[in-house]
């Protein structure tokens, strides 16, 4: 190649160790300007580490980053942002107590001449900025009840008001139904169009090979592909993250479900989000939900799993009529929910994997209302064998694992006795391919069993690949259910546009 | 009001119960009882909401910040202790001397919690306990002596709208200003709203701490001057309600114990509403036990009216 234009950013041999562990070994790779560049890896794969070292939150143990030719080594995220370079958190630093607008200009809010905050403007800024990104998204909506995706855009709107030259943004599509990715992926190539480069973090592959100029993967801390647009596939992005190919992610699914019979039946079930709605699912069946973001797919994972029950209508489940009046009797009548904030919702994550596993789990194998520890010791040991839980041991800090192990034993709890109908909400959340296809094949290991299980995501290749059905929300309703065969991810999103959506399609067929 | 728009406007409306509660007493104890209206009794309220005004703002501001402070009665004392030993020698320099002392034990505080990392309570406990022997040391009995002279200058008028008065609305008006326009106010909600999120965004904690719990101390001190002033005297036990009392009128004013959430003139209003039920009770000379555990009550149910206002506004 001749002539290649200066890079943006640079890096060579760069290095990082946290105590025993080394994180990064010798990465080098540069960011054209105008470029997007996809940064793929399985979690834990050093990801974290090097976006944390670009965004000044610590140094690098050893090599050169070069920022258009001067040396980069940033003190602080502040220096980092007076340098041109910003970074979106997917662990998103949402304040819940001031509002969407309060939390884009934080720390940097506009002022009058007597030097207080000019709150008007800052929230007709903020209007105006959100309009200028496309996010529907009202400003003085408070932090706290923000859904994740409206988190998310705070969040990327809040880099982007400092107008970087290097934007980094770590997983801000995991969070988003695939109308919101679109808007996030078109606003790359427009900042892109505008000179700036980007650095993109995805699990998403379709997202890496639709939006990514140049392709960079991380295994084990080590660079393991570096390629440009055009030079690499889907295949070649699994092999380099996971060291093989992924001829078969999702188990095969039996042909006919017809003779199975109705294992769980939901007859014109209200809950607050939901409009009266009906399914059933056999034993043995994968049902899908799908839909945009905040169609109703968190109310109605939560009334199945008792957290926030039905207001009225009808559950049976094995032809007995059940009230699913509290999680307590969601779990007794033998439902199993996997939910998707697993850091509020499932893991006490200071505890020992053990102990997080044992949690409710082995309640009925108590003896005088204690726990025999070996019996916990047995459990957990067996459970790590059988989810792959990647782990120093039984005894380490679920903070520790990383987002796909954690979810693997959260797993092992709901799954310490089979369920009869396993509740899944978006269970790959944030989860790298190799823990995906575990879980997948989890999935389909359960429903061999019998086990009837009800899957809402947000993941459209997920719900292709897994469910014999898929039904899809619109505004807490059914909008339309499809079978197997007839699955694509054009039916999907008609339907989940809603009736309007439907009509705007036709009209351009 | 444009000027009014996002969090700020949501802070207020948490102290309208208290503003109910303040006028509806108001109302009550104006129709039952004759005395309420008199310039005396509306002065002696004024008095009575000004220390305890004062104490509970600093409190509030330390709530704010998602921390508590359990010092703040027993820095009062402390400065009417000061007051009585110090002000027959150094005249009115014994009222910063007073200022003094309650900004270095809130500064105490601060550095225990941020560098010895004790849990806030814990450690406002341990200072109170600490402050408390100092005060005993330096005045063992209710006594020594404060100048007439303070009382002229300070309550002197002896009408409902003096000094005092005027006093705490400006100070109150301040914290106001600042807690709600000011970068730094934003950033001490910031750290009562979510810590790491707040440190991911640049705030210095440690400067949070050492400020709220500075001027928590200083607040409980220059109660104390105007306490002892009033009373002419300085009086060891008489800060050991007012702790619970701020953290009460705090709590009844919407400012959430999680931190984050609520605003000073919301607390204001319930120092008043609370000395009015104080005021109530005494028109109708109800025995003064008996108001104790009406007090620790109204603070339950304050307590338990807000928490569910505030869990039903995060479930979905």
């Amino acid at each position: 190649m001749t002539a290649s234009p200066t890079p943006l950013l640079s890096l060579t041999g760069v290095s990082k160790s946290f105590g025993a562990n080394r994180v990064l070994k010798d990465v080098s790779f540069s960011v054209l300007p105008s470029e997007v560049l996809c940064l793929v890896g399985e979690n834990g794969a050093g990801k974290s580490t090097l976006m944390n070292i670009l965004a000044g939150t610590f140094g690098p143990d050893g090599g050169t980053i070069l920022l258009a030719d001067a040396p980069y080594a940033p003190a602080s995220p502040k220096a980092a942002r007076a340098r041109g370079v910003a970074l979106a958190l997917q662990e998103t630093s949402i304040l819940p107590d001031l509002t969407a607008a309060e939390n884009v200009f934080f720390g940097s809010e506009p002022r009058n001449r007597l030097g207080l905050i000019d709150q008007a403007r800052l929230h007709r800024e903020a209007a105006a900025l959100f309009a200028g990104l496309g996010f529907s998204l009202r400003p003085e909506v408070l932090g706290g009840e923000l859904s994740a995706a409206e988190r998310q855009m705070v969040e990327i709107a809040k880099a982007l008001r400092l107008e970087p030259r290097l934007l980094i943004l770590d997983e801000p599509t995991a969070s988003l139904s695939s109308h919101e990715a679109g808007l996030v992926l078109a606003l790359m190539r427009r900042l892109t169009a505008e000179g700036r480069s980007v650095i993109f973090i995805s699990h998403r592959l379709d997202e890496v090979i639709a939006a990514g100029d140049r392709a960079v993967v991380l295994k084990d801390g080590v660079l393991t592909l570096d390629a440009p647009r055009g030079a690499f596939g889907r295949d070649d992005l699994v092999r380099a993250m996971v060291g093989r190919t992924l001829t078969d992610v999702f188990p095969p699914r039996p042909a006919d479900l017809a003779d199975r019979p109705v294992r769980f039946v939901v007859e014109a079930a209200v809950a607050r989000g939901l409009a009266p709605i009906s399914f059933s699912v056999r034993a043995g069946e994968v049902l899908g939900f799908a839909g945009l973001e905040g169609q109703g797919q968190r109310p109605l994972a939560r009334a199945l799993s008792g957290i926030a029950p039905f207001k009225a209508g009808r559950v049976v489940l094995e032809d007995k009529a059940v009230a699913l009046a509290s999680p307590a009797a969601a779990i007794a009548a033998g439902i199993a929910t996997i939910p998707d904030d697993r850091k509020h919702e499932g893991l006490a994550l200071d505890l020992p994997i053990k102990m997080n596993m044992s949690l409710f789990a082995l309640s009925r194998q108590t003896r005088w209302g204690l726990l025999p520890l070996a019996r916990e010791k047995q459990f957990a040991e067996a459970a790590r064998e059988r989810f792959a839980i990647r782990s120093t041991g039984i005894d380490q800090a679920v903070r520790q694992l990383s987002g796909g192990n954690q979810q693997k034993v959260v797993f092992a709890r709901w799954l310490a006795e089979t369920p009869k109908l396993l509740v899944l909400y978006e269970p790959t959340k944030g989860v790298d391919v190799g823990a995906k296809t575990e879980i997948y094949r989890l999935i389909g290991e359960l429903t061999e069993e019998g086990v009837a299980v009800i899957l809402i995501s947000a993941d459209m290749l997920e719900l292709i690949g897994l469910c014999d059905r898929i039904s899809v929300l619109y505004e807490g309703a059914i909008q339309g259910t499809l079978e197997r065969p007839a699955f694509s991810e054009e039916e999907i999103m008609r339907l989940a546009a809603g009736p309007e959506g439907e009509g705007a399609l036709h009209a351009v067929a | 009001m444009p000027w009014l728009k996002g969090s700020i406007r949501f802070n207020l409306a948490l102290g309208l119960p208290a503003l109910v509660l303040a006028l509806l007493v108001a109302l009550v104890v104006g129709f039952a009882s004759e005395d309420f209206l008199r310039p005396g009794n509306l002065g002696n309220l004024v008095n009575r909401i000004v220390p305890l005004g004062l104490v509970a703002l600093g409190e509030a501001i330390v709530l704010f910040a998602g921390r508590i402070d359990l010092s703040v009665g027993s820095v009062m004392s402390l400065g009417t202790a000061i007051m009585a030993t110090a002000s027959a020698g150094l005249g009115w320099l014994a009222i910063p001397l007073a200022l003094a002392a309650g900004l270095s034990c809130g500064l105490a505080t601060a550095a225990g919690v941020v560098f010895l990392r004790v849990n806030p309570l814990i450690m406002t406990l341990a200072t109170s306990a600490i402050v408390k022997g100092l005060t005993l040391l330096l005045l063992p009995s209710p006594g020594g002596e404060v100048d007439y002279l303070f009382y002229e200058a300070f309550f002197g008028m002896d009408e409902p709208l003096g000094l005092p008065l005027y006093l705490i609305l400006a100070v109150f008006l301040l914290a106001f200003v600042v807690l709600g326009w000011s970068r730094f106010g934003r950033s001490l909600y910031a750290v009562g709203s979510d810590e790491r999120s707040a440190y991911a965004n640049g705030v210095p904690i440690a400067r949070v701490d050492f400020v709220v719990f500075g001027l928590s101390g200083l607040l409980a001190a220059a109660a104390g001057v105007i306490m002892s002033i009033r009373i002419l005297s300085g009086d060891p036990p008489v800060g050991d309600p007012y702790t619970l009392d701020a953290i009460a009128a705090a709590v009844l004013g919407g400012v959430a114990l999680q931190g984050g959430r609520g605003n000073v003139l919301g607390v204001l209003v319930a120092v008043v509403a609370l000395v009015l039920i104080s005021n109530a009770f005494n028109l109708m000379e109800i025995n003064t036990n008996v108001q104790a555990i009406a007090k620790g009550l109204i603070f339950v149910l304050a307590l338990v009216f807000f928490m569910r206002g505030k869990a039903g506004a995060v479930a979905p």
